[in-house]
């Protein structure tokens, strides 16, 4: 419980960011008129509303209480290190690596997670995606590559 | 008959061997991916969009509508069993559905949504069939004025109507159609927004996009809080068999929810969740007894998904003929027909006959096969929804980094779907929905096009959209729709102060 509704609140102040990013960007560019827009005439308008809009969820907001919601930090961080190592490893070294690489890491996000269970679902799910698509599919990716080119 | 014949041609296209593979491996995958708790048919269609770049052009599409409406079943499957809705619109299916299955009638419960979908879906493609080549007739007298006032009708209905507060929905239309400009601009050539990043300046890729904000979100979401009750009932053929009593209440609904569905799947912005909604509500007010709702009465799901299946059939309408999406899916359907070089617009009818019909037939074919394929694989179905999801998701994150990296074998995309997959978890924490961003990206680069083509050709006096009969229409109704969802907003802020403190002081 917080005295003013901090969800809208946060929301509504990223909101404005974005919209004064977008509008400071637009203004960089050039506008041009209502019969010839140039490039920056559009996202200038857009930046304008998105700014309005932040107001009215903003200020609302202010004056009533709410409830944030929890982060759950531990799901989050496993899923986002998976998927990074999914873009490390992936043109490293190849499909096979990078699948069993991001299994393992995104493991951790779940606290009924077992190390030799994620293992072997890691090599299972590893073989699954070489048959389903380098196999079945014929998508040309890169299986595994040795020695591995780790730059 | 010019309709028999184009509908021979259709037929003729879909049960191609290639095809109807195809349609049926859509199907299959899409089932097996809704029938995940947390992933939707958004996710779904997303995840196998990719896959498709490898077909040709009507394959691809025949299969993705496959992946639709068999995420869409599996979403039920899920939503009566185990109460978790991986849609919005299958979160009515949970009202009754879950209730039934509490009192051991999930079979029926099962049976009755597989058979009120296949009629609600196959009314709404006749009406698709009948009312598509008038559409795109009347379609073909717009100009850039009326298509820029049908999408601004379309978005704000989209966005407005969506959960939760009109405003914020509305803000996040705005702020996808912001992410529709990074890119070249189209009339000029210059870099808009891609902060010297080569890749982005073919604008960011819808996939990755889409991935983001409801795959990753929805994976990291479900973590740890989806403890999948064990399931101890075994689904036999028997126990799927409606009784007489089941049959005789589930006619009238099933007919009254594909009327109301094959309306709203029609409307640009509106789309399934609202039909399901509407003809939930509608069977609670006619019934002589509503108290029965929400304890398992079979109106309570007959009705909305024969409503979701009919929308999703006519959704193609506004989508096929105009170009204009009228929900996330549908976006997600126009990328990819965009992706395979097709523009969809009045014009597809005649230059691409076979893709048109050759859709509208493989839609009833996946029908037909959502059922041959379900009453009998119902079983394994279930047992799906028995592995533990910690076993399930790593699963899926592998699926969705696989699916990204393969659009154009580049890390940039798998980059792009992390950080939209940050984002799309802040904004689930904040209280955005998603859905209203995904379809102004789609459309915000058609929208620039249409308003710029219109200024240009009306020499920069605004007032023309208010000349012509048909954009001053849309665009009239569009600001009532807007001024009742800033009163809306105005009143429930009102409101929900003292409702939350209310909350509070009970518990």
């Amino acid at each position: 419980m917080t005295r003013i509704d901090l969800q809208d609140v946060i929301g509504g102040l990223l909101l404005l960011g974005i919209g004064i990013f977008f509008l400071a960007e637009a203004l960089d560019m050039r506008i041009g008129s209502a019969r010839r827009m140039g490039p920056g005439y559009y996202p200038m308008v857009l930046g304008g509303f998105a700014i309005f809009l932040s107001v009215l969820i903003i200020i609302p907001a202010l004056r009533r209480s709410g409830r944030l919601q929890r982060i759950a930090w531990r799901p989050m961080i496993a899923v986002m290190a998976s998927i990074l190592a999914f873009a490390l490893v992936m043109p490293r070294a190849g499909l096979l690596p990078a699948v069993f690489a991001t299994v393992v890491v995104a493991s951790f996000g779940d606290v009924k997670s077992r190390l030799w269970q994620t293992i072997l679902l890691a090599a299972g799910l590893a073989a699954a995606t070489w048959l389903i698509f380098i196999y079945g599919l014929g998508l040309p990716l890169v299986v595994y590559r040795l020695p591995f080119q780790w730059n | 008959m010019e309709l028999i014949s184009n509908l021979a041609l259709g037929f003729e296209t879909a049960l191609s061997p290639t095809n109807l593979l195809y349609c049926f491996i859509g199907v299959f995958l899409g089932t097996f991916i809704g029938v995940l708790p947390g992933i939707g048919a958004l996710a779904a269609v997303s995840m196998l969009l990719p896959v498709t770049f490898y077909l040709p052009p009507t394959t691809a599409l025949v299969m993705l509508a496959g992946v639709y409406y068999g995420a869409e079943y599996g979403g039920s499957i899920a939503s009566i069993l185990l109460n978790l809705p991986g849609t919005p619109s299958a979160a009515v299916t949970c009202l009754d559905g879950h209730p039934m299955a509490q009192q051991g009638r999930a079979g029926v419960a099962l049976f009755m949504t597989t058979i009120a979908s296949f009629i609600g879906a196959s009314l709404g493609i006749v009406a698709l069939t009948a009312f598509a080549p008038i559409l795109a007739k009347v379609t073909l007298a717009f100009g850039p004025a009326e298509y820029f006032a049908v999408m601004v009708l379309g978005l704000l209905a989209a966005s407005a109507i969506s959960q939760g507060s009109p405003v914020k929905g509305i803000a996040m239309v705005v702020l996808g159609l912001l992410l529709g400009c990074v890119g070249t601009d189209i009339n000029s050539g210059e870099a808009r927004f891609t902060f010297g990043y080569f890749p982005l300046l073919d604008g960011i890729s819808l996939i990755a996009l889409a991935m983001g904000l409801f795959g990753i979100s929805e994976v990291i979401a479900s973590i740890n809080t989806t403890n999948a009750e064990i399931l101890k009932e075994k689904i036999t053929f028997r126990s799927m068999l409606p009784t007489r009593d089941d049959n005789r209440r589930s006619v009238m609904p099933i007919l009254r929810g594909t009327g109301v569905g094959t309306v709203f799947g029609t409307l640009p912005g509106t789309g399934q969740t609202i039909a399901s909604f509407i003809a939930y509500a509608i069977e609670k007010r006619i019934s002589r007894d509503p108290s029965r709702f929400g304890k398992g009465a079979v109106e309570g799901i007959a009705s909305p998904e024969a409503a979701n299946n009919a929308a999703a059939q006519t959704a193609f309408i506004p989508t096929l003929t105009m170009g204009i999406p009228g929900s996330a899916t549908m976006a997600l359907m126009l990328g990819a027909l965009m992706i395979h070089g097709i523009t969809p617009g009045p014009a597809m009818m005649t230059d691409h006959p076979e893709v048109f019909w050759g859709l509208i037939a493989s839609f009833w074919i996946g029908n037909v096969l959502l059922v041959l394929l379900n009453i009998p694989l119902i079983g394994m179905w279930v047992r799906l929804l028995k592995i533990p999801y910690h076993f399930l998701y790593p699963a899926i994150v592998v699926l969705i980094c696989i699916g990204v990296y393969s659009i154009s074998n580049n890390v940039f995309d798998v980059g792009l779907a992390l950080f939209f997959g940050f984002v799309g978890y802040g904004m689930r924490l904040l209280g955005f929905e998603p859905a209203p961003l995904l379809i102004g990206f789609v459309l915000g680069p058609m929208m620039e096009e249409n308003l710029r083509r219109a200024m240009l050709l009306a020499r920069g006096d605004y007032l023309v959209l208010f000349q012509r009969p048909i954009s001053a229409t849309l665009l009239i109704l569009a600001f009532l729709l807007l001024a009742w969802a800033l009163w809306a907003t105005l009143r429930t802020s009102l409101s929900r102060k003292a409702a939350v403190e209310e909350l509070d002081a009970s518990g």
